[in-house]
């Protein structure tokens, strides 16, 4: 493998990375919305 | 050379993807399932089911009496709060014709005597005229406004007793608090599990929607102190609030504690003796000016050793 080859396949992994781990973050953060108080107690790791 | 490169390249590359997979994982363990339950079945199931406390069905958990009251024409209407709708289907299960109730499996219709839209909806129903009288706790100032604007009187008739209670994780080893931490908790002066004798880790403390029936009795419990937003949702360990019955019988959630207050367990006894530091009358509310004949005689007898037996035997406790 090229050089310039693993640093375009480095830059594409990363950037499906961190699309992926934001739209995560963006589903929680739309589910924290509508959550129920009880629902986030019982779902606690203690 | 280039044989020699891919040795390191290739794990390089799987490496780093492996990387924003593990990272993926956590953030869905640690914060997404946290909040993604709600969507469950499981969850959803353990919301109030309307058909479970219906007046008139044979299985029905909500308790009524035989009673010399039988109200035939100008029925009120009734709606209230999901908390109390045992209650006030009991009285409708007592005093209402049979085909007064129209339920079409999952909710009532339109000209059902009998309702159930929640706080926030039953005071501007009974405040426009769609609602006789609605079974609540003590409005919000907003609610209250409302009616003001819009040039009602409202009548509050106390009813019934209930204990505002504070609930937490039932593994959280804190098993009471005193009224003066709850308010610094909410206000924010407590943050941390430790300085109230729990587990160090940071405090959330969840609050519910304006208008609720619950949220308004935690303003008042703040005695003026400001709630605090609290943006450690995803982070925290939870105290939350609500109402006993609610929590412990209609939702009959598990893995949650109702937490003593002031070192007072909020059972019916300490309601009833008065010991328990946060109780809350309900109220059944009227407008001033409704003319309809039957919701005083309803409402006399809610008040008396009947009306009071159904709020006794559907879970609360009575004002004698």
């Amino acid at each position: 493998m090229k050089d310039k080859h693993f640093y375009i396949a480095l830059i594409v992994i990363g950037l499906i990375g961190i699309i992926g781990i934001s739209l995560l973050l963006g589903y929680t953060l739309k589910l924290k919305e509508k959550a129920s108080i009880i629902t986030i107690i019982t779902t606690e790791n203690w | 050379m280039d044989k020699k490169k891919l040795r390191y390249q290739i794990p390089i590359l799987v490496g780093f993807a492996l990387l924003y997979v593990a990272l993926g994982v956590f953030i869905y363990l640690k914060f997404t399932v946290r909040v993604a339950y709600e969507r469950s079945d499981g969850l959803k199931a353990k919301s109030i089911e309307l058909d479970e406390y219906l007046p008139f069905d044979d299985n029905s958990q909500t308790v009524t009496i035989d009673t010399d009251l039988k109200l035939e024409s100008d029925l009120p209407v009734i709606d209230g709060a999901a908390a109390l709708y045992p209650v006030f289907s009991g009285f409708v299960g007592s005093t209402y014709p049979e085909a007064s109730v129209v339920f079409d499996g999952t909710d009532f219709e339109a000209n059902s005597a009998l309702k159930m839209n929640n706080t926030r909806s039953a005071y501007q129903e009974v405040v426009d005229g769609t609602a006789d009288i609605v079974f609540c706790a003590y409005p919000s100032d907003e609610q209250l406004q409302y009616a003001k604007d819009n040039g009602v009187e409202l009548v509050f008739e106390p009813i019934g007793q209930e204990a505002f209670v504070f609930i937490v994780n039932e593994n959280n080893p804190v098993d009471g608090l005193t009224s003066e931490q709850v308010r610094d908790i909410y206000s924010g002066k407590i943050t941390d599990w430790s300085e109230v004798g729990g587990t160090p880790g940071p405090i959330v403390a969840i609050s519910r929607n304006e208008g609720s029936g619950s949220q308004s009795t935690m303003i008042r419990f703040m005695n003026g102190q400001k709630i605090k937003d609290n943006h450690n949702l995803l982070l925290g360990k939870g105290i939350a609030f609500s109402f006993r019955f609610y929590v412990e019988n209609i939702t009959n959630y598990g893995g949650i504690k109702l937490l003593a207050l002031d070192g007072v367990e909020p059972t019916k006894e300490n309601i009833r003796n008065g010991t328990y530091p946060s109780t809350s009358y309900f109220y059944a509310v009227y407008r001033a000016d409704n003319d309809n004949p039957n919701v005083p005689i309803l409402i006399d007898w809610i008040l008396s050793d009947e009306g009071q037996y159904v709020v006794e035997a559907n879970g609360y406790v009575g004002i004698n």
